[in-house]
């Protein structure tokens, strides 16, 4: 019941070939160019492609609405000045790692802890259209599914920052490991310990729980299905 | 469970899946050999296949997860495109670059300032308060020794000058005694005092042995005024002329050393500086 949402593990193409490339990738790389010469109106497109999954990386770093939209602005602006820098290829990669620097900057600033954010500011959730999920959706499964995800995001907001953001980047918004090497400044290596580690933290927090061990075991069965 | 025995995602019979491979199938990133030995393994191992679901089934929930949602957009305003991006104090990570430049510039600075304070050194080492004494010290005993010489000789010279004294009569006295007079006093001994009745006549008998011609004395007081010291004249205006030269040599010195210290100093706050900007740099992710 529950749609297995596909991930296909692209490599990077840091410069991505015109002939036979995506038409939305080729579009994205015009407006890219025309933002470079100062079209503010390209940029706002770009704008407009990205800023759901920059502003779902500021919130879940840093689980505060009002912060992660001063984040997610900031983003945006300290994107359009130094655009002239941007070397070419995915330009989201690029955006995100201004993103999460934004966000380790205000980490750093307030000293936030993520979970006490969590408890003190329910954030609104998306229609159910964004969430991938199937119109068809069974009520129990939905349930479970919704139950499931209020542990794992209190769960997700106890991990060190950067596991947090490896998981967030990889099992989340779909990135590759080598994307979020790039994004995170870190090798490969590095990004594939910080996932294994928060996977493993995640797993063994969810199976402390027996309700929570149930809810897992319960939404792998429907995964699987 | 996070022994890594897999080589190349076959696992040794026996063993257990890793952490890595797990994760690796989980992210889909094993080929299709390595894939179907996973699931070869975990049909025969049950715990293996329990852990197996559960990654699967907990990077399966983190993609459902829902999206928050936006209550606005970010597109940017004329004015905002206007405005450049708000200049706050550089943080240490921007200006590592500058700081690597500035602290490689200080340290070539210092090693060229110590290393022409080490070469104009006289002698290789410069002249200290002790050093300066020392130089000084033979004029001062030079000076001493014809002053010393001087005294002993009219000491010595007291019975032979008490004759001489008879014959010189007054005259040579006033004399002597206005050469006394801007000379220092000799101490006066007995044997001066038994010389002569009158309180002047021992300083001016001393200073009648300095005032004396030269042919006089030699044959009566072999001991006055030996001609292997050097005439009082000279030394005075010689010490103060090496006491300038070490003094002035002593401050150029001293300008070398607090120029090295300040360099040392700011190269050590350069260095402190640029590894808390590297820091800074790899804690940002």
């Amino acid at each position: 019941m529950f749609r297995r949402r596909s991930r296909e593990e692209t490599p990077p193409s840091p410069q991505p070939s015109a002939a036979g490339a995506d038409p939305e990738l080729l579009q994205g790389l015009r407006l890219v160019e025309a933002a470079k010469r100062g079209d503010l109106p390209s940029f706002n497109a770009l704008v407009v492609r990205h800023e759901r999954p920059v502003y779902a990386v500021c919130f879940r770093m840093l689980r505060d609405q009002m912060a992660a939209e001063d984040a997610t602005q900031d983003c945006f602006l300290k994107a359009w000045s130094s655009i002239g820098s941007f070397r070419g290829g995915l330009f989201r990669p690029w955006l995100l790692r201004i993103a999460a620097n934004r966000c380790y900057d205000v980490i750093r600033a307030k000293g936030r802890r993520p979970v006490d954010s969590l408890d003190a500011m329910p954030f609104e959730i998306e229609p159910e259209w964004s969430s991938q999920s199937r119109g068809d959706e069974h009520p129990e499964e939905h349930a479970v599914r919704r139950e499931l995800s209020r542990h794992l995001e209190q769960a997700l907001a106890a991990l060190p920052d950067d596991q947090r953001l490896a998981v967030i980047l990889s099992d989340i918004e779909g990135r590759s490991y080598e994307e979020i090497a790039e994004i995170m400044g870190a090798a490969v290596g590095t990004v594939k310990s910080r996932l294994s580690r928060a996977r493993a933290k995640l797993h063994e927090s969810l199976r402390a729980q027996p309700e929570q061990r149930e809810l897992l075991e319960r939404f792998g069965r429907h995964y699987d299905e | 469970m996070s022994e890594d025995r897999t080589t190349n995602g076959h696992t040794a019979p026996g063993t257990h899946l890793s952490d890595a491979t797990l994760n690796d199938f989980a992210s889909g990133r094993l080929d299709e050999a390595a894939r179907a030995s996973v699931l070869r393994h975990a049909a025969a191992c049950p715990e293996c296949a329990g852990a197996l679901r559960d990654y699967t089934a907990l990077r399966g929930a983190l993609g459902s997860l829902p999206a928050p949602r936006l209550r606005r957009s970010f597109q940017l305003s004329e004015e905002q495109a206007r405005v450049k991006v708000r200049r706050r104090l550089p943080t240490l990570a921007s200006a590592l670059p500058a700081l690597r430049a500035a602290t490689i510039a200080v340290a070539l600075l210092l090693l060229v300032v110590a290393g022409v304070d080490r070469l104009t050194a006289p002698g290789g080492k410069a002249p200290s308060n002790a050093n300066f004494a020392a130089m000084a010290a033979p004029t001062q005993t030079a000076t001493s020794v014809a002053i010393n010489s001087v005294s002993d000789g009219a000491a010595n010279t007291t019975p032979t000058q008490a004759s001489l004294g008879e014959t010189s009569g007054a005259e040579s006295r006033s004399e002597t005694s206005q050469a006394a007079s801007a000379i220092a006093p000799a101490p006066a001994s007995g044997s001066l005092n038994a010389g002569s009745a009158s309180e002047g006549a021992a300083p001016s008998n001393a200073a009648a042995k300095i005032a004396l011609p030269p042919e006089a004395t030699p044959a009566s007081s072999p001991s006055v005024a030996p001609t292997t010291a050097p005439s009082p004249s000279p030394t005075p205006i010689a010490t103060p002329a090496v006491a300038i030269a070490a003094a002035s040599s002593g401050s150029d010195r001293m300008g070398w050393r607090v120029a090295e210290l300040g360099l040392g100093l700011l190269l050590l706050w350069l260095l402190v500086s640029y590894v808390g900007a590297w820091q800074s740099s790899r804690s940002r992710i």
